[in-house]
């Protein structure tokens, strides 16, 4: 039978969305490491559990090279590193996906407020945007780390609280840019409430820009936990590879050579943020049409 | 029509959601000196029939078939090297000059001298700048305003930059895209009258671009009624205006107000193009027509030739 | 807008930026920690004269807004306190660090822009090909890359077992009798990886930004017009495409220059490099808060004044811009 009708039957969006993502190469890499990466560390350290005080009995033991005991070789003070290196992943997508979810939040309702309202508010809250945007970030959260404590959470917060700013911007032009084509403010004139046009009419469009850059913005979490780990800030009760590496950095292990004990913790960071970077891009591809190969 | 002679052009696009079916068989011409008209609405392909001649196509064009003979040669079969000597010098374009046709970060002179040191490398700066401000005065440009940007001039006169930079290399053809389109009505009248002008003046001929058949009515001497992919209607001005053979024609005809006759009601054509990517095996009209035949929506109805000056592809003139 | 009232505004703005950032460092360091003596005039560090001389200084046993206007002026004057570690006033040892890590930043950015904006460029000239799928893939890889723990590895590799590069410091420790031109070459072996770590990462982001951005830009309609004027598209891509999109790569300059900050201080860490990177460091290791405070201050200064250049560049090279 002819099918004239004029256009193509509304895929649900997810579902095209996924197949565009699955089909562009760097998407589908992205997504399989994520796996990868969720089954490493969340099968990992049940099957081979970890346990800090397990220590060595003999100087031999200690920073030894890979052996059939112990597969990655120990650390400074003889633990397992195939272990730990489980072990630290749990923390640093934990940390990673939370602080994630604080700084998408903000930057969300930020960006959605000025966009929408303008005017005086909108002016004010950009004013504050910009200004985060400024400072310089490592030094930022280093500071308020060093003031604030390094506990689990107060590193969530200080992630959290001080990246919103790149999604603030983008969720502002992006619903700037709404209003115009909607026309928003004849809609208003009308009598819609404002909960309703958001909902309704700037919402639906804002979503899939603040999804593809949520993924980017856990790469960027991640590694921000990692680096601040790494200078020493990172939380001292539970071990992630940041941590990991701050304890080899100390010992020396790049001066003697120690490649087991800085490869894997170090891998595992790249492995994950690079997960969290291919699927963001890919996704960032497909839901900004302009970037789009045919 | 040794001028310009188009056959069989067949162009699809590649997209993620299939091939689109842009121009499915269109065949037209050009005569020395003549000015055409390639009207319908947005999506039927006279943009993409028209920028196939100087091959400016997106990468994601693909030209199935057909021939495109400018002077009794192929324009398809020449390389890309050949194509960019024959850009600008032999075939012009007008684009919209409303959007950003310009680019903002180079001034008015600047753009319109460039295309000269390319075609004419010899010339010499004195040269070139002479006649890109003749040009503009020709326009109706001040030249003392050649060296500002593009966002200072205003719309009305930066379609008037574009005009003159088209002719700066002194081509053959010239083909207008939507040249009017944005600019409000007594601009456009005045842009269209340049147009004339020049036309005559230069001994050129012109593909003239529009959804607007007032602007053609006015302008052309003859025109093509494009839809979703192929020609409808085609034939000389003052024919296919006065008895419209095709009813898309017929249609289209009375959705403009006629500032003569008497107050009519003014009908749109309800519904909307087909889908291009799947298109439908029979007339492409077929689904918002108002007369429908039964063999409309299966079999795909040919050019009919009916005076000598106009021919239209609709099973209705073949009973 | 004439260009004069253009930077007139945009000094304004910088003015008004850096004094917000002042704030913002007296409100982290003096006001939420709760008691500022404990941080700055810690007890037992400094001789009770010095911890006087602090408490005049900066007038801790006075209200929040008298502190507040104490805190300016000794800004402005550059009185930044006396460091915990080294007993020294915190100005003298940032002027002494502060030339080492400008001089890495600069090598790095060279090298960032050359290699990244050049790869960027061939990518979108070829998108879709092989050359912009690997190009893309390779820059991605490298942005997911953390700084330090590349730094770690070229150690590794480089330093421990081809020895071929020196791993640690400015230069070779004792040698003191060296010509000029020797003493330019040893620094150079010693920033060379430096260098490269640093470069490595933000090359990645300089080239996807050059990349994406010179595809939107090759889709402007000016481009096409170009194109139909006959331009090869070699011309098209250098005359009407890079111009334009010189304007938000100037725009990521900006942005680039808060990244590498935070790059150099694990880059001069990682490498022991006697800069403000590592100096920061330390004084995390020794919670040094005066270094912490002033570091961090002339670290966002830097940053708002890179961006109020890269504004006024972008004044001379972008037209419109002056008509804001």
């Amino acid at each position: 039978m002819n099918d004239t009708s004029s256009f193509p039957k509304q895929e649900s969006f997810m579902k095209s969305t996924w197949k565009l993502l699955w089909a562009d190469p760097k998407g589908r890499a992205g997504v399989i490491l994520l796996i990868f990466v969720l089954l490493f560390s969340f099968l990992g350290p049940v099957l081979f559990p970890f346990n800090p005080k397990d220590m060595a009995t003999t100087s031999k033991e200690i920073l030894q090279a890979p052996t059939a005991q112990h597969w990655w070789g120990t650390d400074e003070m003889g633990r397992d590193v195939f272990r730990a290196t489980l072990a630290g992943s749990q923390v640093s997508l934990v940390v990673g996906l939370m602080a994630t979810l604080i700084s998408i939040i903000i930057g969300s309702i930020v960006g959605l407020i000025a966009g929408y309202y303008q005017g005086f508010l909108g002016n004010v809250l950009m004013r504050i945007t910009d200004f985060f945007l400024v400072l310089p970030i490592l030094p930022l959260i280093i500071v308020l780390a060093v003031l604030f404590g390094q506990s689990f959470t107060i590193l969530i917060l200080v992630i959290g609280l001080t990246s919103w700013s790149g999604t603030a911007r983008i969720v502002r032009s992006q619903v700037i840019s709404l209003r115009e084509r909607q026309f928003i403010d004849r809609i208003r004139s009308l009598g819609a409430s404002d909960f309703r046009i958001i909902g309704v009419h700037i919402l639906p469009n804002v979503l899939p820009l603040i999804f593809a850059n949520t993924v980017l913005v856990i790469a960027g979490s991640i590694l921000a936990e990692a680096t601040l780990a790494f200078l020493g800030l990172g939380d001292p009760v539970h071990v992630s590879w940041g941590t990991m590496l701050h304890y080899a950095f100390i010992a020396g292990a790049a001066g003697r050579g120690a490649w087991w004990y800085l490869i894997p913790p170090g891998l595992g960071i790249v492995t994950i943020v690079l997960a969290f970077t291919l699927t963001g891009h890919s996704l960032d591809q497909i839901l900004n049409p302009r970037l789009r190969k045919y | 029509m040794s001028f310009l002679d188009i056959k069989n052009l067949v162009i699809h696009f590649k997209s993620q959601m299939g091939n689109v079916h842009a121009v499915d068989g269109v065949s037209f011409g050009l005569h020395e000196g003549e000015i055409l008209g390639l009207a319908g609405e947005s999506g039927c392909g006279k943009t993409t029939s028209a920028l196939s001649i100087p091959r400016l196509l997106p990468d994601n064009a693909m030209i199935i078939n057909g021939n495109i003979f400018f002077n009794d040669e192929d324009l398809l079969l020449k390389t890309e090297n050949e194509m960019e000597h024959i850009r600008w010098r032999k075939i012009a374009v007008v684009f919209q000059g409303a959007m950003n046709a310009l680019n903002p970060v180079k001034t008015i002179e600047n753009q319109i001298i460039e295309p000269i040191f390319q075609h004419e490398p010899g010339i010499s700066h004195r040269e070139a700048k002479h006649r890109a401000l003749d040009l503009l005065i020709q326009v109706g440009i001040e030249p003392s305003r050649a060296r500002n940007y593009p966002h200072e001039f205003s719309g009305g006169m930066r379609q008037r930059a574009m005009i003159a930079m088209s002719l700066v290399c002194k081509p053959k053809l010239v083909i207008a895209d939507e040249p009017v389109t944005a600019l409000d009505v007594m601009i456009q009248a005045q842009i269209m009258n340049l147009l004339k002008e020049l036309v005559s003046k230069f001994n050129l001929s012109m593909i003239l671009i529009s959804h607007d058949l007032s602007i053609i009515a006015e302008t052309c001497s003859s025109v093509v009624i494009m839809y979703a992919g192929k020609i409808l209607e085609k034939g000389s001005v003052s024919s296919v205006f006065s008895h419209p053979a095709h009813p898309y024609t017929q249609a289209l005809i009375r959705a403009f107000p006629d500032i003569h006759k008497t107050r009519e009601f003014v009908e749109g054509i309800p519904g909307y193009p087909p889908n291009l990517i799947h298109p439908p095996e029979g007339c492409r009209f077929f689904e918002r027509c108002k007369v429908r035949l039964e063999n409309c929506q299966d079999e795909e109805p040919s050019m009919t030739i009916l005076e000598s000056n106009q021919q239209a592809a609709c099973h209705l003139l073949n009973k | 807008m004439l260009r004069l009232e253009f930077i007139v505004k945009k000094i304004g703005q910088l003015v008004v930026t850096i004094f917000a950032v002042a704030s913002f460092n007296f409100l982290l360091f003096r006001v939420l920690p709760g008691d500022p003596i404990r941080l700055l005039a810690r007890a037992g560090r400094l001789t009770p004269e010095a911890i006087d001389r602090l408490r005049q200084l900066f007038g801790l046993d006075q209200s929040v807004v008298t502190q507040y206007l104490y805190y300016l002026r000794n800004l402005a004057t550059g009185e930044l306190g006396i460091s915990f570690t080294y007993r020294q006033p915190v100005i003298e040892i940032l002027q002494e660090r502060i030339s080492n890590t400008l001089l890495l930043l600069a090598t790095s950015t060279v090298i960032v822009l050359i290699i990244g904006v050049s790869a960027g460029m061939i990518a979108a000239a070829r998108r879709g090909s092989k050359i912009d799928s690997s190009l893309v893939i390779t820059s991605l890889v490298f942005w997911s890359l953390p700084t330090f723990w590349t730094g770690l590895v070229l150690i590794i590799i480089l330093g421990v077992y081809f020895h071929a590069l020196p791993i640690s410091g400015m230069s070779t420790a004792g040698a003191d009798n060296l010509t000029a031109f020797e003493r330019i070459l040893d620094i150079g072996k010693h920033i060379l990886l430096p260098t490269i770590t640093l470069a490595i990462v933000d090359m990645g982001q300089f080239m996807l930004i050059t990349r994406s951005t010179l595809v939107d830009v090759l889709t402007e309609d000016y481009i096409l017009t170009a194109k139909a004027k006959g331009l090869p598209s070699r011309k098209v891509l250098w005359n009407h495409g890079l111009p334009n999109a010189l304007l938000p790569i100037l725009t990521t300059t900006a942005l680039y220059v808060s990244l590498i900050v935070g790059g150099a201080i694990q880059v001069e860490t990682v490498f022991s490099w006697p800069g403000m990177g590592r100096l920061m460091y330390d004084a995390v290791l020794r919670r040094d808060y005066p270094i912490l405070e002033a570091s961090f201050f002339f670290t966002a200064a830097t940053v708002i004044l890179a961006n109020f250049i890269t504004d006024i560049l972008y004044m001379f090279i972008d037209p419109r811009v002056r008509e804001a």
